[in-house]
């Protein structure tokens, strides 16, 4: 009885894999089976010191070069903690529109395993630095509908070292520059209930996280790591009465989806078959498709939690807050929002320009008493072009804000004509320092606008080719474009289509 | 030390940059100093038998190394074995997991010490990583008491783990004090471990409040609990070694910081049982009168000896006879 799921496949395949995901959520009533999905993330730190020590946290550096006395657990050292940490934890905290704790305490987590010198975890699993928060989904994320994923929490916690297997057989290496790197653990609700929407959540994280400079959060490196827990259940009955599997080492957004959607599937399978879903921990294989059993939570460990006791409670005031609040940057939905009331812009061409850092402001400031949407459509079209074109990032280009300026200025004055404004363009972008002035006196450019030549010019043409004049005349509006040009040819890009 | 004489002092500090200690008054001791050379000597004369010591400096290294100004010039100090030291350079905690084990970083109140003037002697047996009360469980063998005769011991066939225990789990440290192997000595006390050796060895023994002395250096037995503790012989020696290393440390985040050991003294000073205004019926005859003691009846067992329960006795009259409620 894979009913839904298997209409989801098939639809895939036809237009409309949006039509199935609608169908999910719009259909409530019929509802064969439903999926609750909860995700942990630990995302890593942008500060320049450990969360409990002075070492750098630098990702690159040799094996075993930046390791403090308490990263290698060492008799007698203490943890000290690093402010840097708790700012940026806030920030994600205030950013994800949670509360930070005015008191938080850290606890410690006791495993035994080699990329664990101390023995144990410093986390803060009773008492996190920040509870509450949610993320809103929406059109502008990907997704038709609107969703609101709650946050639970978010604590700080020691990251562990990295083990490498497999180069010395029999041998686990294990390199401690990363043990005690600040991480923060982020606990979402279980509210997800479509892969979509867990990848979206992710993809949702990363921008806001990146934006407020909290981590670089990149799967590829380890800055995020992602976890999720997966449970289905019946359409009539409780969204969280169904067992819940844990799925770990998931690496991309491509391989979280496909998690989600066989994890799902092997659930509704089991239970449809009259089985019990077991509570596991499994990991993805990605060339069969499949979720595999990695560790069964019968043999999980006992933690031993227990107030850290060589840390005092973390008091936090609301001036500190404050603070933090007013040095978060504006967040991309508020730029959204203003910018489309404040310039009369379409959302798209915002979301467009929000995903190349440094844009908007570059933007704001060609757009000061110039027209807006002008200066939008040549971001979009031209510069973001050359930008592809050349595999750059706008922060990396040669062209300035006083260039581009002066080259739309000299546009909307008409002292040049589009396509020279593009080879400007072009020339800035290669690396010419000069200003806009200068490089079109420079050309020697100068508009055709005696417009008794260029209707000498049209009359001359029109003569020559009598055959598409009739054609034009008769009504074929698209005959202009072969005499504009013509004209352009004619006039070395020096006449302006519309006068033509 | 008057107020103008202190005040001359914070001012030269700061221009001249060494350091002043704050409150380290010259407490006059009841005992004659003792150099590092004479500890030395005493070391080399009476731990082969009372093996207080796991590990200890040479007279060559004490001369070679200059002697730094200070309160506690010239004064030899034991460090217990599971306090980091830079000289000597083993960690033990008595325990074969950490036999040969040098600490890269030495502890706070070590360092404390040193530029003070102090210089650690040797590093003294203790029960392994803290867990024993009569130096018993350790790789270097049990440490004894000094105040054991060793002649009479052998008279009477007792083995040498019948002889009379020094305490722990800080046993070398009360016995180094107790038979004048060092001035004073560092312990650690989580469950009395300073003070049951120190009352052991008859010599004065302090557990401080936790968070008044760092704890970075000091191997963690019970994080919450474990406090650095000092012995000497008498509470003058003491107090001198507590005004050193009572200090704020930022690498101990439970360390009490320096506003917060303001806050208590301020608070302290205004309680009625300090100020003297309190205390109308003091006199020369009654120096303690308006001081009421505490004495738990549920510490007076069967299994008390008799020349215990005769001490405590002794304690509590004296005490009335000063006045004492």
């Amino acid at each position: 009885m894979r009913l839904l799921w298997s209409v989801r496949e098939s639809a895939r395949h036809c237009a409309g894999y949006k039509f199935t995901t609608n169908l999910l959520l719009h259909k409530r009533y019929y509802r064969p089976w439903g999926a609750t999905i909860g995700l942990e993330l630990h995302v890593q730190l942008a500060a320049a010191h450990k969360l409990f020590s002075a070492a750098s946290a630098k990702w690159d550096d040799p094996p075993n070069t930046n390791v403090d006395f308490v990263d290698a657990g060492l008799p007698g050292s203490m943890p000290r903690l690093n402010p840097e940490c708790v700012s940026l934890a806030a920030r994600a905290i205030l950013c994800l529109n949670g509360q930070v704790q005015p008191r938080s305490a850290f606890d410690r987590k006791h495993y035994f395993y080699s990329d664990q010198p101390l023995g144990y975890q410093i986390t803060q699993q009773r008492h996190p630095i920040g509870r509450g928060g949610f993320i809103e989904l929406g059109q502008a994320d990907g997704l038709d509908y609107t969703k609101r994923v709650r946050i639970h929490q978010l604590q700080l916690e020691q990251d562990t070292a990295k083990s490498i297997h497999g180069v010395y057989p029999g041998y686990i290496l294990t390199d401690l520059n990363r043990a005690g790197v600040a991480l923060v653990e982020i606990v979402s609700e279980p509210d997800m209930e479509t892969a979509p929407e867990a990848v979206h959540f992710v993809r949702k994280m990363q921008s806001l996280l990146r934006h407020t400079g909290v981590s670089s959060c990149n799967m590829e490196d380890g800055s995020l790591r992602c976890d999720v827990n997966v449970s289905v259940y019946r359409g009539s009955e409780d969204r969280l009465s169904g067992t819940r599997c844990e799925l770990k080492n998931l690496n991309s957004l491509k391989t979280i989806r496909g998690a989600i959607e066989a994890e799902v599937s092997r659930q509704v399978e089991l239970l449809s078959n009259g089985q019990r879903v077991k509570q596991e921990t499994r990991g993805y294989d990605a060339h069969s498709g499949k979720t595999v059993l990695a560790r069964s939570k019968e043999a999980a460990p006992d933690y031993r939690y227990m107030p850290e006791p060589d840390l005092p409670a973390l008091h936090i005031s609301e001036d500190w807050i404050e603070q933090i609040r007013s040095s978060l940057p504006e967040l991309p939905e508020a730029t959204l929002s203003r910018m489309t009331r404040q310039y009369g812009l379409l959302p798209e061409d915002v979301a467009t320009m929000l995903g190349e850092p440094g844009c908007i402001s570059f933007f704001e400031h060609a757009a000061r008493g110039r027209d807006p949407k002008r200066v939008a459509a040549w971001i979009t079209s031209e510069i973001f072009g050359q930008l592809s074109y050349r595999a750059q990032r706008l922060s990396d280009s040669t062209l300035t804000v006083q260039q581009f300026a002066g080259l739309l200025d000299a546009l909307a004055s008409n002292s040049i004509t589009s396509t020279q404004a593009k080879t400007l363009l072009i020339e800035f972008m290669d690396g010419d320092k000069r200003a806009a002035e200068e490089l079109i006196q420079a050309h020697g450019w100068k508009v055709m606008s005696d417009t008794r030549q260029l209707q000498n010019l049209v009359t001359q043409l029109l003569n020559e080719h009598p055959r598409e004049a009739a054609e034009y005349k008769a009504g074929h509006k698209r005959r202009l474009n072969f005499f504009v040009a013509k004209i352009m040819a004619a006039t070395k890009g020096q006449a302006r289509p519309q006068d033509v | 030390m008057s107020r103008s004489v202190r005040a001359l002092r914070l001012k030269l500090s700061r221009h001249a940059g060494f350091q002043t200690y704050a409150g380290s008054r010259q407490y006059r001791s009841t005992f004659a100093p003792i150099t590092v050379l004479e500890a030395l000597e005493a070391i080399s004369e009476r731990n082969p038998e009372l093996n207080a010591f796991a590990s200890h400096i040479t007279p060559a290294e004490a001369s070679a190394s200059e002697s730094r100004e200070g309160p506690l010039m010239d004064w030899p100090i034991a460090v217990k074995a599971n306090i980091a030291t830079a000289r000597p350079s083993v960690t033990s905690c008595a325990s074969h997991a950490l036999y040969t084990y040098t600490s890269p970083f030495q502890a706070t109140v070590v360092d404390s010490l040193e530029r003070a003037g102090a210089a650690v002697v040797g590093k003294t047996n203790m029960d392994e990583f803290g867990m024993g009360s009569k130096n018993k469980f350790s790789i270097y063998g049990s440490a004894l008491n000094p105040h054991t005769p060793a002649l009479v011991a052998r008279q009477d066939g007792m083995t040498e783990l019948d002889r009379h225990s020094p305490g722990g789990s800080s046993g070398g440290s009360a016995a180094a004090v107790a038979a004048g192997m060092c001035r004073a000595a560092l312990g650690s006390d989580t469950g009395g471990s300073v003070r049951l050796p120190a009352a052991w060895c008859g010599v004065v023994g302090f557990k401080p409040t936790f968070g008044r002395i760092s704890r970075h250096g000091l191997v963690a037995y019970g994080s919450s609990l474990d406090t650095v503790g000092i012995m000497a012989r008498d509470v003058a020696d003491v107090q001198s070694v507590f005004d050193i290393v009572a200090v704020p440390d930022p690498l101990d985040m439970t360390c009490m910081t320096s506003s917060l050991r303001a806050r208590i003294k301020a608070l302290a000073s205004s309680r009625p049982w300090i100020t003297q205004a309190h205390r109308p019926n003091r006199s020369e005859s009654a120096p303690l009168a308006g001081i009421r003691v505490g004495i738990p009846e549920e510490y007076w067992v069967n299994e008390l000896s008799e020349p215990a329960l005769e001490s405590w006795r002794a304690g509590a009259s004296r005490l009335a006879a000063l006045g004492c409620e």
